[in-house]
C-alpha cells in the first residue's frame, strides 16, 4: 500500500486542479476580510446593526478559530466534495484504472493509498483554511489598533481536528459519489446539489416539521455545524443550545466520523467489484 | 507441454445476454509470440481483460503461469497494453512512469533504461496530453516494461499509428520476444501478425475458430491451374475425387488437393484434350485463410 500512497501522492502533487483548489481556500478565507472591509467603509447609519456585529464578531481578533471553521465548514465543504470526486472520478475519465490496476497491489490496495493520499491533501486545505483565518485576524488587529491573545496550541490542534473531520466528511462523500458513477461531473453536480441545497431546505423543512428533525440531524451539514460552533463566533449557526436542530458535539464528532468509516468503506467495496471494461 | 496462458472454457456474457466470449480454450507456449487474431468485436480484449483481472469470466477460468489473473501473483508476472494507452494527461511522460514504478514496485532507476528502450528519452519530461499517439504508444509499452515481466500482453498496439510508427513498434515487439519472454499480441492486422507471430489463434463471435502456425494456417494443398478451355478443364477436374474445392481466380482455377498430385492433374487434363499453359502449387495468403475461417463461421452462426 506504501508504493500506491506514494504514486497517489505524485498524481495529487502534480495536478493543477489540486493547486487551484488551495488556491481557492485561500481566497475563500480571505473572502471573511472582504466583508469586514465592506462595513468597515459603510458610513455607520446604513448598516443593519445585527448583521454586521455578527461579520464583525466573526473577524474579530480572539475569534482566528471560530472564523477557520466557519470557512472550513462552509466553503470548505463544497472543496473537499469537489477534491473527493475529482481525485476517483479522474481515473474513470482518462481510462487510467486499467493501467493502475494491472500493476501489481489489490484493487484494496490501490483505493486504500487513493483514500490517503485525498485524506493528505485534505490536511493540507485545513492548515491553509487555518493559517489564512490567522492572517485575516493579523490584518484586522493591524487595521484596529488593537492586540488580542492568539489560540492556545492546544485549541489550535483542537480546530485541526475539526478541520480534518468536517473535510474529511465532504471528501468521503465527493470519493462515494464518484466511484458509484464512474466519473467526476455527476458526482461533482450531485454532491453540490446535496451539499448547497437539500442540506438547506431540509433544515428549514424540519424546523416546523418534527418529522423529519431526527433525519436532518444526521446530515454532515448540521454536524459539521456544531463541531465548529465549539470554537467561538460561527455565521449561520442553526445548532446553538435549544435550537430544535442542536445536537450534541459528540454526536456530531461520532456521526461525522461514521461518514468517513462508511462512505470510505463501501466506496472500497464498490470499487472492488467494479469491472473495468 | 506447460502453458504460460491457459483458458478453460473461458466465458463472458455481459447482461445475461451479449455473449462476447465463450468456451474460449487458449494455450500460449512459453517464448513464443502468440497473435491473438480476429476483426472487431470478436472477444479479443475482453479475453485479455479477463486474463489480467480487470473483469470476471462469467464461467470457465485462465491461469498465468498457474497464477489467477488480476492477483499480485499473476501481475507481477506480466506487462500489459490494453487498449489505447491510459496515463494522466498533466503528468510527463517520465512522472507517469515514476507512478507506474512505485505502483508496481519496480525500482525507479529502470525508467530511463525503458524510455531509452522505446526512444522515448528525449520526450520524457514532455507532457503526455502533448505526446502524438505513437509516443503514446511508445510510453505505453515502456510502461510495460518497467518490471521487466516474463509476459507480455498488447492489445493492438500498432493501432492509429502512421506506417513508418506501424514498422517501428512491430520491430519493438519483435526485439521485445526475443529470449524467454511470451508475447501475446492482439490484432485485427493480418500483415502484422504474419510478419511477427510464431502461432496465431483466431477469434470470432468470441470462439476460437482455428489456432496453429502460419504455415499451418495457411496450408499447402492448393494447385494453381491455367487451362483452356476452362469449361473442359473444370468438368474434368470436378470428377477427380481427390480435388476437394475448385474457386475461379483470375481466369485461372484455385484448386483444393494434395501438391504431390499435380503432375498426374497435368496428364488428365491433357488427355482430355486441355491444353495447361500453368500449373503450380500455390497458397493462400493469410488474409484469404481469414477471410474463409470468419465467412464459414458466420455462415455456420446464421
Amino acid at each position: 500500500m506504501i508504493g500506491s500512497f506514494r504514486a497517489e501522492l505524485i498524481k495529487l502533487y502534480k495536478r493543477p486542479a489540486i493547486w487551484i483548489l488551495a488556491l481557492v481556500t485561500v481566497v475563500s478565507t480571505l473572502f471573511w476580510l472582504l466583508i469586514y472591509w465592506i462595513i468597515k467603509i459603510t458610513p455607520q447609519e446604513a448598516q443593519t446593526t445585527q448583521s454586521d456585529a455578527t461579520f464583525t464578531q466573526l473577524v474579530s481578533p480572539g475569534n482566528t478559530l471560530g472564523l477557520a471553521l466557519t470557512s472550513i465548514s462552509g466553503f470548505g465543504g463544497a472543496i473537499a466534495l469537489i477534491l473527493g470526486a475529482m481525485t476517483v472520478g479522474g481515473e474513470y475519465g482518462w481510462n487510467t484504472w486499467k493501467t493502475v490496476l494491472t500493476q501489481k497491489p489489490t484493487r484494496s490496495q490501490v483505493f486504500l493509498g487513493k483514500l490517503l493520499g485525498a485524506a493528505s491533501v485534505v490536511a493540507v486545505y485545513t492548515l491553509i483554511s487555518i493559517a489564512t483565518a490567522y492572517l485575516d485576524t493579523f490584518i484586522v488587529m493591524q487595521i484596529e489598533g488593537i492586540k488580542a491573545d492568539w489560540p492556545s496550541i492546544a485549541e489550535l490542534i483542537r480546530a485541526i481536528g475539526a478541520g480534518l473531520l468536517i473535510m474529511g466528511a465532504w471528501t468521503s462523500i465527493g470519493i462515494f459519489l464518484a466511484t458509484l458513477f464512474r466519473g467526476t461531473a455527476l458526482a461533482v453536480g450531485l454532491g453540490l446539489i446535496y451539499s448547497l441545497a437539500l442540506e438547506t431546505i431540509m433544515q428549514l423543512v424540519a424546523q416546523p416539521v418534527s418529522q423529519v428533525r431526527e433525519f436532518v440531524k444526521i446530515l454532515i451539514g448540521i454536524n459539521a455545524s456544531q463541531v465548529s460552533s465549539t470554537f467561538g463566533q460561527q455565521l449561520g449557526d442553526n445548532s446553538v443550545p435549544g435550537s430544535v436542530l442542536s445536537v450534541s458535539t459528540d454526536r456530531a464528532v461520532i456521526t461525522l466520523i461514521l461518514y468517513v468509516v462508511i462512505l470510505g468503506g463501501l466506496s472500497v467495496i464498490l470499487f472492488r467489484r467494479q469491472e473495468q471494461t | 507441454m506447460e502453458y504460460v496462458i491457459e483458458t478453460n472454457n473461458l466465458t463472458k456474457i455481459y447482461n445475461n445476454k451479449i455473449k462476447a466470449v465463450e468456451n474460449l480454450n487458449l494455450r500460449v507456449r512459453a517464448g513464443e509470440i502468440y497473435g491473438f487474431l480476429g476483426p472487431n468485436g470478436a472477444g479479443k480484449t475482453t479475453t485479455l481483460k479477463m486474463l489480467l483481472g480487470l473483469i470476471k469470466p462469467t464461467s470457465g477460468s485462465a491461469r498465468i503461469l498457474g497464477k489467477v489473473p488480476g492477483t499480485p501473483d499473476s501481475l507481477s508476472l506480466l506487462g500489459s497494453l490494453v487498449e489505447s494507452p491510459a496515463f494522466y494527461p498533466y503528468l510527463s511522460g517520465r512522472d507517469n512512469l515514476r507512478v507506474i514504478a512505485d505502483y508496481s514496485g519496480a525500482p525507479r532507476s529502470r525508467i530511463d533504461e525503458v524510455l531509452d528502450i522505446v526512444g522515448l528519452k528525449d520526450r520524457a519530461n514532455d507532457k503526455f496530453k502533448g505526446y502524438s499517439l505513437g509516443m503514446k504508444q511508445r510510453l505505453g509499452v515502456a510502461a510495460t516494461l518497467l518490471k521487466d515481466p516474463q509476459i507480455l500482453i498488447l492489445d493492438e498496439p500498432t493501432n492509429g499509428l502512421d506506417p513508418k510508427g506501424m514498422a517501428e513498434m512491430r520491430e519493438l515487439i519483435r526485439n521485445l520476444g526475443q529470449g524467454n519472454r511470451t508475447v501475446l499480441l492482439s490484432s485485427h492486422l493480418l500483415n502484422e501478425v504474419e510478419q511477427i507471430c510464431d502461432r496465431v489463434g483466431v477469434i470470432q463471435q468470441g470462439r476460437l475458430i482455428a489456432e496453429g502456425t502460419i504455415s499451418e494456417l495457411k496450408g499447402s494443398g492448393a494447385l494453381l491451374v491455367r487451362a483452356t478451355p476452362s469449361d473442359l478443364a473444370l468438368s474434368m477436374l470436378r470428377s477427380l475425387d481427390y480435388v476437394e474445392k475448385i474457386e475461379e481466380r483470375d481466369g485461372a482455377l484455385l484448386i483444393s488437393t494434395d501438391p504431390s498430385m499435380a503432375a498426374e492433374i497435368n496428364r488428365l487434363l491433357v488427355q482430355s484434350g486441355v491444353a495447361v499453359s500453368e500449373l503450380h502449387p500455390t497458397s493462400q495468403s493469410l488474409e484469404e485463410v481469414f477471410l474463409n475461417l470468419t465467412e464459414v463461421n458466420e455462415e455456420q452462426v446464421v
